[in-house]
């Protein structure tokens, strides 16, 4: 609130005026900044604090983390944070992934300053007061009440992978774990984690030289070096619930992708892309005629799947099957995932750079996908299309069968006809 | 007026602008240094609207000015199979053809239809340009429709509308269509009925292409890198669309609002799905905007949102608890002539006291918007809206179908610097009176989804409208 500092910035500007950014302050916390000429500036504040850093006895306090944003901060209330917010049109989201927790912002540049102030605080200060847990409980409730059958495959699929390994961790709060954290709990996990060496400042459409100046100088993030990463390779294994009805919805996926190796993830961009994510024309099969996937048994839907993370990934397919055509259609997406038959190389690695593209269009995601690659070490979007360029048919069949050697299978819905994986 | 407290003493010192850059752009200079929309009609009608944005992606497309309120009784849906179909391969193209010619340059055909459009459009990458401008005239004005597609295609849409039962929203806004718009084509759904679909004939489908994709009612939309030169790839792929119509042209009939209440009671279906609605206007309206950002003051809100009674809006502190409501959305739809501005939400329903507090709630709302809203709320609302309505342009396609809206239902495109000084004009005094004109003491349509036992009375909802009953 210093207005000294306010004329120093203006002036330091209008002399270096550059419009892209990406450093790291003497204070470790990393600052990215990206001009796109758009109206809407897209900010993140996100830290190396997903799920995986939970100890076995913190299941499901991200969760509860997550929930908190929008309540108080150390020095504001929580209904001045929103209506602070509200009032400069900002939309204000947090996310968590096992990876990265943050909390993202959306408004018009008009007031991407003042934002700013409120992400700063918002993220990096929550106070976690003992008598918003009231508040915050119901909503956690509500997200697994939101839970899908897509959702239960996606976590079975990481527990039956990473087994006793931090990434099996859910980032879902299970039942019985709901309110069961107190404010130190919480404030334990945020004081070690939410801490300027452990995170990442993203700008999309910010004027680069306040967004480097904010984090410099005001941002009230308390300092502190990297967290350690806790291990936790790929394993393989199975998870199986059955649920009501006759559907059966199944992940199978193997040994992917980190997020800091360029030629494994652009191999495998290609490799999902011959695989087939969804046909090109709409009212289609899923994923088309021409992809790889065209050849599972009559009736079932396949898309192509996969999770990166720091220092481990997965990858494999997503199968919407029934109790009749599960077994067939499991075994099948297994001998097409094993043994790729690559006919259309340069249209595959045309579809995985479309795919980038897409992703990068939107400025929320691409404000979200700078911040997880940056904490992650992964590589930029154009760092990863040239390398996509550079992928061979043997690159991808060597990928393939080294990634399926030990495979995964998580399953949800009518499951007892679905193999396990010893039986592929 | 603790609220109003609470807004004046939060909103303009918790935050300072600690960092206020003097150089940092505004919207208004981004908006003004952006690539401008070009108009370009070829002889025949067809015209064509390109926004070379220099990015490596493009998304080009045709919007259509066809679509439900185009069909009657006999016909209802056929605008949506004919879109199907699009998919289904031309002379030239067998659909397999097309989906690996689609395939080798990473590109997708991509297409919708609602009750006043359709449209259908490729993103693809940049240098692709000229090839997927010739797919998509290909696909419009060869496409096969061949006898086995036009049965796949049947059972499919059959499929389709039994599964649509159980997408309540869809069903609820359809039956508020069906009420408000009673008696007009406005009223019939995009999918159509059973009846419908499984008596229309490949000779019904060839007809609504032949009376319906006239260079007149079509826009073809480019945005991206590499579209300057698409006016030209116009000229040649649909330079010689002819006017004639062999029948008649097509017309929308008038529209006419009805004050009316459809409920469909199911009580198998877990909650109450609910909307209230006024008349709204036409997109080109002057007060089309104003109504828009009077649309942000409720927003949207649902359970897993973080906020209740800390909420940005008054109303839901006020219903967000205790009222069972799980979801709460203001609409503001624009056709090219009229619209439709109401609340759709969903709640438990135990008992009408919880119902009815969450009408009269939003009826209490809207009053207050007609006579009270404050400069302080409008200039919130404007914020918000500002920021939903640039992020909401962001992409290739969303800007392409904006431009091609515009274009369709108002024979000219807004620049967003014009759009962004548009809504700079819409302040309080704007607000009360659209409000005033076209939402307070109006006649309301109201319908109802599920376990509609609690759906608030129809005549209180109504007397709400209005200070002088409640």
């Amino acid at each position: 609130m210093k207005t000294s500092i306010v004329t120093r910035s203006a002036a330091a500007t209008k002399a270096h005026a550059s419009k892209n950014l990406s450093t790291k302050l003497s204070n470790g916390l990393q600052v990215i900044s990206k001009e796109r000429s758009g109206a809407v500036s897209q900010l993140v504040l996100a830290f190396r604090a997903g799920s995986r850093y939970q100890s076995d006895k913190q299941s499901g306090l991200v969760h509860h983390i997550r929930n908190f944003v929008g309540r108080d901060t150390s020095k504001y209330p929580g209904i001045s944070v929103v209506w602070s917010s509200a009032a400069i049109g900002a939309n204000l989201t947090s996310f968590s992934t096992r990876d990265v927790f943050g909390v993202q912002m959306t408004v018009n540049r008009d007031h991407t300053d003042t934002a700013l102030s409120i992400l700063g605080h918002v993220a990096s200060q929550p106070a976690f007061k003992a008598w918003e847990f009231e508040d915050v409980i119901p909503s956690v409730k509500s997200d697994l009440a939101f839970k899908n059958s897509y959702d239960y495959v996606l976590e079975g699929i990481h527990s039956a992978a990473f087994r006793q390994g931090s990434l099996a961790n859910s980032i879902y709060a299970k039942r019985g774990e709901i309110g069961i954290y107190k404010s130190d709990d919480l404030n334990g996990f945020a004081s070690k984690h939410f801490v300027s060496g452990n995170g990442v400042i993203v700008g999309i459409n910010t004027n680069s030289q306040s967004l480097q100046h904010y984090a410099d100088e005001l941002l009230p993030i308390n300092d502190g070096s990297n967290v350690v990463l806790s291990e936790s390779p790929y394993k393989g294994g199975d998870f199986r619930r059955s649920g009501k009805g006759n559907d059966a919805h199944i992940i199978l996926a193997g040994n992917g992708a980190a997020i800091n190796d360029t030629n494994a993830l652009a191999v495998q961009a290609v490799f999902l892309s011959h695989i087939g994510r969804v046909s090109p024309l709409k009212f289609a099969t899923l994923p088309g005629l021409s992809s790889g996937l065209s050849k599972l048994p009559f009736g079932v839907a396949g898309s192509a799947f996969h999770a990166s993370y720091e220092q481990a990934g997965l990858v494999g397919v997503y199968l919407l099957a029934n109790g009749e055509n599960a077994n067939a259609a499991v075994k099948s997406a297994f001998n097409i995932l094993k043994s790729p038959k690559i006919e259309d190389l340069e249209g595959s690695k045309r579809r995985a750079i479309a795919e980038i593209e897409t992703n990068y269009a939107d400025g929320a995601n691409e404000a979200i996908q700078r911040a997880i690659i940056a904490l992650g070490k992964g590589p930029g979007r154009n760092a990863l299309i040239e390398s996509i360029k550079k992928v061979s048919a043997s690159d991808i069949t060597q990928f393939a069968q080294k990634a399926f050697a030990k495979p995964s299978l998580a399953s949800y819905g009518a499951i007892s006809q679905i193999p396990y994986v010893d039986e592929l | 007026m603790a609220l109003r407290l609470v807004i004046n003493s939060t909103i303009r010192p918790a935050f300072n602008t600690q960092v206020r850059n003097a150089s940092a752009l505004s919207v208004k200079d981004v908006l003004a240094a952006a690539p401008n929309a070009e108009v370009t009609t070829l002889k025949n009608g067809f015209r064509v609207v390109t926004e070379d944005n220099g990015r490596s992606t493009a998304t080009v497309g045709v919007w259509i000015e066809t679509g439900s309120r185009f069909e009657n009784e006999q016909n209802n849906g056929v605008a949506h199979f004919l879109e199907r179909l699009i998919h289904k391969g031309t002379g030239k193209r067998a659909s397999a053809a097309l989906e690996s010619e689609l395939n080798a340059i990473g590109a997708k055909l991509n297409s919708f239809t609602e009750r006043d459009q359709t449209a259908v459009f490729v993103q693809a990458a940049s240098q692709d340009v000229e090839k997927v401008v010739d797919i998509l005239a290909d696909v419009l004005r060869n496409s096969k429709l061949d006898a086995s597609a036009i049965d796949t295609e049947r059972s499919a849409i059959l499929r389709e509308l039994d599964a649509s039962d159980d997408y309540y929203q869809a069903v609820l806004f359809d039956n508020l269509h069906a009420a408000a718009f009673q008696g007009t084509p406005l009223a019939k759904s995009v999918l159509g009925t059973t009846q419908s679909v499984q008596s229309i004939t490949a000779q019904q489908l060839k007809e609504w292409q032949e009376d319906h994709y006239r260079p007149v009612r079509m826009v073809l939309s480019a945005v991206g890198g590499g579209v300057s030169g698409v006016p030209q790839l116009a000229e040649k792929y649909f330079g010689d669309l002819s006017n004639e119509y062999p029948r008649q042209v097509p017309a929308a009939d008038g529209t006419r609002f009805t004050g009316s209440e459809y409920r469909y009671r199911n009580d198998n279906i877990p909650h109450m799905y609910a909307a209230v609605a006024v008349e709204g206007v036409g997109y080109g309206h002057k007060d089309a905007l104003a109504l828009q950002i009077a649309s942000q003051f409720i927003g949207q809100w649902d359970v897993t949102h973080a906020t209740t009674r800390t909420a940005a809006s008054r109303l839901i502190q006020k219903i967000g608890t205790d009222h069972g409501l799980h979801n709460i959305q203001h609409f503001n739809i624009n056709y090219k002539d009229t619209g439709l501005f109401g609340i759709y939400f969903v709640a438990d329903a135990h008992d009408l006291n919880d119902t009815h507090g969450i009408t009269k709630s939003v009826g209490h709302e809207w009053k207050h918007l007609a006579s009270a809203a404050t400069e302080d709320e409008v200039a919130l609302a404007r914020n918000q809206y500002r920021t939903n309505v640039y992020q909401n342009l962001e992409t290739n396609t969303q800007k392409a179908g904006f431009n091609a809206k515009e274009l369709l239902y108002t024979g000219n495109v807004r620049q967003l610097s014009d759009l962004e000084a548009q809504i700079q004009k819409v302040d309080a005094t704007a607000v009360r009176e659209a409000i005033s004109r076209h939402v307070y003491d109006r006649d309301i349509a109201t319908a109802g989804v599920g376990r509609t036992e609690a759906f608030p009375n129809y005549s209180h909802i109504r007397a709400g409208m209005s200070w002088w009953r409640l």
